[in-house]
């Protein structure tokens, strides 16, 4: 490793330290507040700074104040290491996102990420398997019931969104024939991005990215209407604010991998011109996508639980088996480029129409059986 | 390559440092006035009683069994995707696939008609 390399990497890395923690997270924390506030039709912060803009500062500098509180039964251990389990994989999950197209400093060649691995997309659902262990942890190490209860949740939830994500993502895969996000960012050039490849895999990926990072309405984990707060209760001073800080860093995490594998990652209009634009177009789309996660948020109402299994099992899991059988069929009779792309949007189109009006009239008349099961249910799940 | 591989162990010793620094300034900084009350378990003010580690219903553990199995088949179609184009002929490699699928859908099929799936049935 020359001594360029070496610095090339340390920037790289204090970039994205600045990039999530100086930027994403406390312009989310802000924004979200913000929106709720004007999409419930009330303020929201406006105090601390201009429109509230100091707000996530004051309650970071807050809450490393506030009394640090270990529970005398809990597993001390690990209750001090899952805010870190749960946050490190958040972090390493920006390593393989390409946020720019490669550029060129005094000869030597720079990739728009960290490390262009050729496992990456492997690598992505690794890291964000790993969270899980983070939540158990607390959950479990905090000897509280209410923590235990939605660690437990949690992990269900979890492991049963990753299948139909993993599926989402085969088909983009199948198309690219390569793990590397780099692969995959070059494939979407001149406006041929793989949501209009893959709209179904799409939808499925972002319900399943939704659930996967416990935003509403998939936000059982810590449903605080029955949970306290679920697998953080015991958390008090900045480990609780840690698990916000992974939270919302999972998001911008899962958010990336959108932009970069269905929304075209850097590419668009002008992003070859010069080493600014390409990072720029990231920046908007990633906006996007979180905008809509924000919204989502004031929109919807929290899943029950056993319809929530449903979903997932039942409807996204079929849904993204079909969407990849599909996908590989197609793939296998047309000619990549312009023939592929009209033969998948019709294909998803067609899935997607017929799916929906078999299930409408399969389960006409029937709504009220959800609320006969409510009845007969004893007791929570 | 190994280069790209160095480049993630920095970000995540940088990140482990972070998380920890945090942690350990969490312990640190701020009053620490503990009391027995205070270092109960919180159950909205009432004594706990017990441990908080009961036994909870099985059917966590049967979607952790099924994750198992289906997790695993995803990661079968990784590969199978990444190389599907270059397979020759290109029927073999999708007969292939559409085998594992059929086999897999059965499976899931039968999993589904025994109710496993149904969160309210599983006891």
């Amino acid at each position: 490793m020359t001594l360029f390399n070496l610095v090339v990497i340390l920037v790289k890395v204090v970039l994205i330290f600045a990039f999530a923690m100086g930027v994403m997270v406390p312009a989310l924390i802000w924004l979200e507040r913000r929106l709720q506030g004007k999409m419930q039709s009330r303020l929201g912060p406006n105090r601390v700074g201009p429109f509230g803009l100091l707000q996530p500062i004051a309650d970071a500098l807050k809450l490393l104040l506030k009394e640090d509180i270990t529970p005398a039964s809990a597993n001390r251990v690990l209750y001090y290491l899952a805010p870190i389990v749960s946050m490190v994989p958040a972090f390493l999950a920006f390593a393989v996102i390409p946020f720019g197209s490669t550029f060129q400093v005094r000869g030597h060649v720079i990739g728009g990420e960290l490390a262009d691995i050729n496992v990456a997309i492997l690598f992505l659902l690794a890291m964000s398997s790993l969270g899980i262990y983070g939540i158990v942890l607390a959950g479990w190490s905090s000897n509280n019931k209410w923590s235990l209860l939605g660690a437990i949740r949690s992990a269900a939830q979890m492991i049963s969104y990753e299948l139909p994500m993993g599926f989402a993502l085969v088909g983009p895969i199948l198309l690219v024939g390569s793990l590397s996000l780099a692969d995959i960012v070059d494939f979407q050039a001149d406006g041929h991005w793989l949501i209009l490849y893959q709209p179904l895999a799409f939808l499925i990926f972002m319900c399943a990215a939704c659930a996967e990072v416990n935003r509403t309405p998939f936000d059982l984990p810590e449903a605080e209407s029955e949970l306290v707060a679920g697998f953080h209760t015991e958390y008090s001073s900045f480990k609780f604010a840690m698990f916000f800080m992974a939270e919302y860093t999972n998001m911008v995490a899962v958010s990336c991998v959108a932009v970069t594998v269905f929304l075209g990652g850097w590419q668009g209009p002008w992003a070859t011109a010069n080493p600014v634009m390409p990072v720029v177009w990231f920046l908007v789309k990633l906006s996007v996508v979180l905008f809509f996660f924000l919204w989502l948020r004031a929109t919807l109402p929290r899943f029950r639980y056993d319809r929530l299994m449903w979903f997932g099992w039942l409807r996204l899991l079929p849904f993204a088996m079909i969407s990849v059988a599909a996908t590989a069929v197609v793939v296998s009779v047309t000619q990549p480029g312009s023939p592929q792309l009209f033969w998948l949007l019709v294909t998803n189109v067609a899935i997607m129409a017929l799916g929906s009006l078999y299930l409408s009239v399969r389960e006409r008349g029937k709504a009220p059986v959800m609320r006969a099961e409510t009845a007969k249910s004893d007791g929570p799940a | 390559m190994w280069l790209d591989y160095e480049a993630i162990a920095v970000l995540g010793t940088a990140a482990l440092l972070f998380a920890a620094g945090a942690v350990a300034a969490s312990a640190l900084i701020g009053l620490k006035r503990p009391s027995k009350t205070k270092d109960e378990p919180y159950e909205c003010g009432i004594r706990p009683e017990s441990d908080a580690r009961p036994r909870f219903p099985v059917k966590f553990y049967v979607t952790g069994m099924l994750f198992i199995v289906f997790g695993v088949e995803v990661v079968f179609f990784i590969p199978w995707a990444v190389i599907f184009r270059e397979i020759e002929p290109r029927a073999f490699g999708l007969l292939e696939m559409g085998v594992f699928l059929l086999i897999l859908a059965v499976g899931f099929i039968y999993v589904w008609k025994r109710g496993a799936l149904d969160w309210e049935k599983t006891q």
